[in-house]
């Protein structure tokens, strides 16, 4: 009798302990009386550690102060907040992380004592999920708002000007054809950039692909060369450093979207009325060994009032120069988190500074 | 509808994209070919162009997706305007949300809400205001 009792209480104690969620008993003051394997897991104490200690160091403020006063409310009232409930709370592991947990409390008795089971699930990781999907569809809203007028826009114009054109050789009016023509061609190239843009959008959310060995300097030349062709390009005195020298292991698609993207802006928003317009591109290493990728001009840098929002989608700040598709620093930023790295941007008294940092554990 | 046209003797039209601006000059010199038009690309340069004029535009033409300062910006800025009669403004935009419908009928000088592209029939809709 005694053996199967014994039999019983181990095979009970050996479910609680693979049950996946943390079982943590406490008697009628709040004390632990019991902590299975994943509340150790869970919580990072062993139950040595937790055993006869009060239930709420596992929790962080306000929980930790109030929770006495929980217990006797529901003691003298009877009105349960959680208990036969469950909800979300925040709990504090051993390490003092606090993390979203889901918590359900029900109420035994066992022999003439009242005690409480806690069934706790870490929830981070749903959490976290949530979080980004309702950033995601935060961001596709505001996508599907922007292009409609972004995409739209060109095309109405251009659908507009075709019937003056119409008209115009209708009139024999060849000049005012061959205006609306080239506008309409303008507007058309823009269009294609935009598309473009978002392409690679895409390509920057879904790609999947292996870290490779990057030869930065390469990649700069190419993007110079590249770009050898854009607007006011010659006028520019173009200086690079490259200073750092050890391997980079990087997703190639990204740091080149990076670079090609921080150039190009350096050049398409260069000062006219700047004497000697100049673009710095500096590669460095940094005292805690982080990749430093530097991209420093005169040109027109950022209004005051629009540096608060620049990494954000469909923003534009140059009136008369605005033939960007307003993604170009939205896809940096993406691909900046993606490489591990963040990029970000200083006003220089003229111009711009934007840096991008990848700490050493993600390009090695 | 000739007649009507000839109460416009300034326009500003305060757009960032030259396509839209072009465009719409065209259809403005079209049916009113003395009409003077200004053309600001941003809200700041609308701003500092009513400023300066000695009388105001007839009308203004406002777009909303703007570099620099947008329309609704203009708005706010505008809505401090001291000099009176103030402008009509109509707002000419690609964009049909309710929300920048709201926003901008929620100034009382904003007198019509027109989805681009201009045409003859708005136009005329515009001067009757």
């Amino acid at each position: 009798m005694l053996d199967s009792i014994m039999d019983y209480s181990e095979r009970l104690q050996k479910v609680l302990d693979t049950v996946i969620d943390g079982i943590i008993t406490i008697d009628d003051r709040g004390i632990i009386q019991s902590f299975n394997n994943s509340a150790t897991r869970i919580f990072g104490y062993t139950p040595q550690e937790v055993i006869g200690q009060n239930v709420k160091m596992l929790m962080p403020e306000p929980y930790h102060a109030n929770h006495d006063s929980y217990l006797h409310n529901y003691q003298t009232t009877g009105q349960a907040k959680i208990i036969g409930i469950g909800r979300e709370v925040a709990a504090k592991r051993k390490n003092g992380v606090v993390f979203p947990a889901e918590l359900a409390v029900n109420r035994m008795r066992i022999n003439d004592g009242i005690m409480f089971v806690g069934t706790i699930r870490d929830i981070t990781d749903r959490k976290q999920a949530e979080e980004g999907l309702l950033q995601a569809n935060a961001e596709l809203e505001e996508f599907a708002y922007r292009t409609s007028h972004d995409l739209r826009s060109p095309l109405l114009s251009s659908i507009g000007l075709l019937k003056i054109t119409e008209n115009a050789i209708i009139s024999d009016q060849k000049d005012t054809a061959i205006q609306c023509i080239s506008q309409i061609r303008k507007s058309l190239v823009t269009l294609e950039a935009l598309v473009s843009d978002i392409l690679s959008l895409t390509a920057t959310k879904n790609k999947q692909e292996e870290k490779q060995l990057v030869d930065i300097e390469k990649s700069v030349d190419d993007a110079l060369e590249k770009f050898a062709h854009m607007e006011g390009f010659t006028r520019l005195g173009i200086q690079t450093t490259f200073t750092f020298v050890d391997d980079l292991w990087l997703y190639t698609s990204r740091i080149t979207l990076i670079i090609e993207n921080l150039i190009s802006n350096a050049i398409k928003y260069q000062n006219p009325e700047q004497k000697l317009p100049y673009i710095k591109i500096t590669t460095r290493k940094s005292e805690q060994n982080d990749f430093i990728f530097e991209v420093e001009d005169n040109g027109l840098g950022i209004p005051q009032e629009k540096r608060a929002n620049i990494f954000a989608m469909f923003q534009r700040f140059h009136p008369k120069t605005s033939f960007g598709s307003g993604l170009g620093l939205y896809m940096i930023k993406k691909s900046a988190d993606i490489l591990g790295g963040t990029v970000n941007y200083q006003a220089r008294p003229e111009g711009s500074l934007f840096r991008l940092t990848i700490p050493q554990p993600n390009y090695c | 509808m000739e007649s009507a046209f000839k109460k416009l003797s300034t326009v500003l039209m305060v757009d960032d994209s030259d396509a839209d601006q072009l465009l719409n000059r065209f259809v403005i010199e079209q049916y009113a070919p003395d009409v003077e038009i200004l053309q600001a690309y941003d809200g700041k340069e609308a701003l500092d162009i009513l400023e300066k004029l000695p009388n105001p535009p007839d009308l203004v033409f406002l777009d909303i997706n703007m570099p620099g300062m947008n329309g609704h910006e203009f708005l706010e800025k505008y809505s401090h305007y001291t000099k009176e009669p103030p402008p009509i403004i109509v707002m000419l935009t690609s964009s049909d949300q309710a929300q920048d419908r709201e926003k901008a009928f929620s100034y009382n000088f904003v007198k019509h809400y027109t989805l681009k592209p201009l045409n003859e029939n708005e136009l005329y809709n515009c001067t009757a205001l």
